[in-house]
């Protein structure tokens, strides 16, 4: 499957004779990087999908965790990478390549840069496909890859970036039409993201600890986290809605103004979200309104983005329903419009308190990346591949099949999801008439939900068939054209016009309008309550009364500020970066900068972990137990019945990273320390169904072989402690010694049990740590008082 | 209906503050849509074509009443 891609002689000559300054060029597209990004999603897609199916199947029945490299904890981060990176990843990859040059009228800038991006990505993908079968991980969720990988993608994002902005640069059609404005969001933002959320400490080559802890990495985690949903799957995914829609519809998108809105509400909108997944935490309470606030607000881009492509299909919904490829795309923008609705119901606090931790939340994720991102892909490949071969798609029938099969395969995992979530949600927090929890025992809600654990699988392998069509009957339709490189005639000016002032863009009205009520909204960090409400009406008054005033001078005649600015690419970037970075730098700078409690302060009520337990923790880590369990008791009486006291900022000052969690499968373990005998948790990890009957986790019986390094504990303090965690450096040095001690202890308590351990365990050494969560041990004894010098002693 | 929005406002009086802040979003996310609006289509309709003609340049450019340009 060679392209014959070449670049046509430029052909040059006057388009007219009274254009003597001007030339027509024919290029020809770079479509083997599309062609490849496509198969690459296509294969990665059907593993992620697989190992999705398989961490379902695992959920219903124990018994799937069969070997420890593909238990539930390992193999769930494998397949949220995968899905997210692999399989959209390439996608978006495609999109982007194929559409950008016919956007803008100009062959891809650099094949070389095309090519190590698309090999560099594959490689950091295989490098996800081993290291977290492995348990490294960072435990952060969707940024789990160890710190290499990290660089990595730094790299091979900028040599993406660089591409593409050259691309821009080279260009022949001057505006940049609205699909291009998403690509260039997502660049910048992506970026900007991952290098926050992944700086860390390196301990070796594979390990490192987060230098963010504590509530500062659950803000920093999930500013990324919900952003890597709306800035990887969603806005890449809006821009290639935008080119291919009206493409497979053949009729422009229903409203370019709308689409303008749509761009500037969402990004700026998007960024200051993410807290929403914090609700009812121990984040500052601050944090959490600003969430819940800008989620409600995001309705309004993201319906409208959603109608602007329902609507582009007005007048072809006959073509609708004789074409898979738009039955594709009107189905996904309809899932975005469920997902868009459903995500701020969910930020909502007080449905948030039912839904959070639940299966709802696995149900609306799916809706959105299933129905979303999985069928827009399908769209655009069924779309694609049989011109980059130039041939017709092999069968229109398995595609149809695939729609329907797929279809059907999304609601019953988003039906059994939200049944499931509801269920288990309610029966956490049932109490009767006394006050007391109806259901104490977490097992019971877990068995109330397991046919829906069933049902899951079920439509999740249906959707899985459906990739599996779909991977055949675009491999038979390349199989049966030839590589075909698109080409255009492209008319350019050989001298550039004189451009407008960039001054009079970047400081234009709408900016200026924005900037103004920016400061005053800002200004209200810094007033009381009055304060506020009058900085918040005065806002409202200069952004309304601006736009007002605007209006009213419009002029017919002449281009709008917009569109000078939609010719301008490094003004309409920065403008971005600057749309997208207020809502980053308020919410984060302050939640860094703002003065914690005193370390030693904090050091009192919460002393960091000991040595062993630092290496327990460790270890539960990586075997991803934060995928099953959070660390974080909510401020409900049914919460404090269930699980002890309320969480604070302090139980997780140390933390690096945090372990909040987003999900129970299992209890929530932040008061676990002390409830229950080492003995308990020893039998448990071995056979959880022993202690616990129905429970569904994994045996951890090979944490019983596995042994730690009482070594290199000392680098790990060192670590910790260069993060602000307060070791002492005697502390330090005394490590190996200290979890040798603690560890003999705890095989001491076991032994009278009649259990045999060896103390170098990694078990043991998981026992400290799940016996210390949540609990302070108590404070060292005071120091004696001096001892008398007398003759007897001395000579002792 | 009314009770139910002041109650939980008498219980949290700072709770106005970001009702006024949604609120605040709203008229002036509605106002920047009737300015957008007050834009006649035609005015974005070559642009908003753009993905149609991509593949036919030259007939397009001649449609045009000016030429494309290179940065």
């Amino acid at each position: 499957m060679s392209a014959s891609a070449k670049l046509a002689e430029p052909s040059i000559e006057a388009a007219s004779p009274s254009r003597a300054n001007v030339q027509t060029r024919t290029i020809t597209y770079d479509d083997q990087i599309a062609r490849w990004f496509v198969f690459a999603s296509v294969a990665w897609g059907i593993v992620a999908m697989l190992a999705g199916a398989f961490a379902a199947l695992q959920l219903a029945f124990f018994k799937a965790n069969v070997l420890p490299i593909l238990s539930y904890g390992r193999l769930r981060p494998l397949h949220t990478n995968a899905a997210i990176f692999a399989f959209v990843g390439n996608m978006m990859f495609a999109g982007v390549y194929y559409s950008t040059q016919r956007l803008v009228k100009a062959t891809l800038a650099s094949k070389l840069l095309g090519r190590i991006h698309f090999w560099g990505w594959q490689g950091i993908i295989v490098a996800a496909a081993v290291t977290l079968p492995l348990g490294i991980t960072q435990a952060k969720e969707y940024a789990e890859l160890e710190w290499p990988v990290d660089l990595a993608i730094a790299a091979v994002w900028i040599v993406f970036a660089v591409n593409f902005f050259w691309t821009l640069a080279k260009r022949a059609e001057k505006q940049l039409y609205v699909a291009i404005w998403f690509y260039i969001a997502t660049i910048v933002t992506v970026a900007v993201l991952h290098v926050v959320n992944a700086l860390s400490i390196p301990v070796s080559l594979l390990k490192s600890y987060s230098v963010f802890g504590g509530a500062q990495d659950a803000l920093v985690q999930w500013w990324y986290g919900h952003n890597a949903v709306a800035f990887f799957l969603t806005t890449p995914i809006l821009g290639i809605m935008y080119y291919f829609l009206p493409k497979a519809a053949e009729r422009p998108v229903y409203s370019y103004r709308l689409s303008i809105i749509h761009f500037w509400a969402l990004v700026f909108v998007y960024i200051w979200a993410g807290p929403h997944h914090l609700l009812n935490t121990a984040l500052p309470d601050w944090a959490q309104t600003l969430g819940m606030l800008f989620s409600l607000m995001l309705w309004a881009p993201s319906w409208g983005g959603m109608l602007n492509g329902l609507l582009t299909l007005r007048g072809a919904w006959s073509k609708v329903r004789e074409d898979p490829v738009l039955k594709f795309f009107a189905a996904g923008v309809t899932f975005y419009g469920m997902a868009t609705f459903e995500g701020p119901l969910l930020s909502i606090k007080s449905v948030s308190s039912l839904a959070h931790y639940t299966d709802w939340i696995v149900g609306h994720v799916h809706g959105g990346a299933l129905g979303w991102n999985g069928f827009m892909a399908a769209g655009m490949f069924y779309w694609m591949v049989p011109r980059l071969f130039g041939t017709k798609l092999h069968s229109r029938r398995a595609a149809e099949i695939h729609f329907y099969i797929g279809t059907v395969g999304i609601l019953l995992y988003i039906i059994a999801m939200w049944v499931s979530g509801i269920t288990q949600g309610m029966m956490w927090r049932a109490v009767d008439a006394q006050g007391n929890l109806m259901y104490p025992s977490f097992v019971e809600t877990l068995l109330a939900i397991r046919p829906m654990y069933w049902m899951r699988l079920f439509g999740g392998t249906l959707y899985l068939a459906g990739m599996v069509m779909m991977a055949w009957n675009l491999y038979m339709t390349a199989k049966s054209g030839r590589a075909t490189d698109g080409e255009a005639e492209v008319v350019v000016e050989i001298e550039s016009t004189k451009e407008i002032d960039w001054k009079r863009i970047v400081f234009g009205p709408p900016v200026v309008i924005a900037a103004v009520c920016l400061v005053l909204l800002f200004a209200i960090a810094f007033t009381n309550p009055v304060g506020t409400a009058g900085l918040l009406l005065l806002a409202g008054i200069v952004g309304f009364t601006g736009i007002f005033v605007l209006t009213l001078m419009k002029s017919p005649n002449k281009p709008t500020w917009h569109a000078i600015l939609e010719g301008r690419a490094l003004i309409f970037t920065v403008l971005t970066v600057l749309a997208v970075l207020v809502g980053g730098v308020a919410e984060i700078v302050p939640s860094i900068i703002l003065q914690q409690t005193d370390a030693e302060v904090a050091k009192k009520t919460n002393a960091p972990y000991r040595a062993l337990e630092l290496e327990g923790r460790d270890v539960y880590i990586r075997e991803g137990c934060y995928t099953c369990h959070s660390q974080m008791i909510r401020p409900f009486r049914f919460e404090t019945s269930r699980y002890g006291e309320v969480s604070t900022l302090d139980d997780s000052r140390w933390d690096h990273p945090f372990q909040w969690g987003s999900k129970r499968t299992g209890p929530d373990l932040a008061r676990l320390g002390g409830k229950y005998p080492n003995a308990w948790h020893w039998q448990h990890m071995l056979d959880p169904r022993s202690i616990s009957p129905g429970s569904n986790m994994p045996s951890y019986a090979h944490l019983e072989h596995g042994r730690v390094d009482f070594a290199g504990i000392e680098n790990k303090l060192r670590a910790m402690r260069s993060l602000g965690v307060p070791y002492t450096p005697d502390e330090i040095a005394g490590a190996p010694a200290d979890a040798e001690k603690q560890a003999a202890e705890i095989v001491r308590d076991l032994e009278t049990q009649g259990i045999a351990a060896n103390p170098s365990s990694e078990l043991v050494a998981i026992t400290a740590y799940l016996q210390r969560i949540g609990k302070n041990p108590p404070p060292p004894p005071p120091p004696a008082a001096p001892v008398p010098v007398t003759m007897t002693n001395e000579a002792r | 209906m009314k009770q139910a929005f002041l109650a939980p406002i008498a219980q949290s009086p700072l709770l106005l503050l970001p009702l006024s802040a949604l609120l605040l979003f709203l008229v002036v996310f509605a106002a920047w849509v009737i300015r957008t609006y007050s834009k006649r289509p035609e005015a974005y309709a070559e642009i908003a074509a753009l993905p149609l003609h991509d593949d036919a340049g030259q007939r397009r450019v001649d449609q045009r009443t000016e030429v494309t340009h290179v940065d």
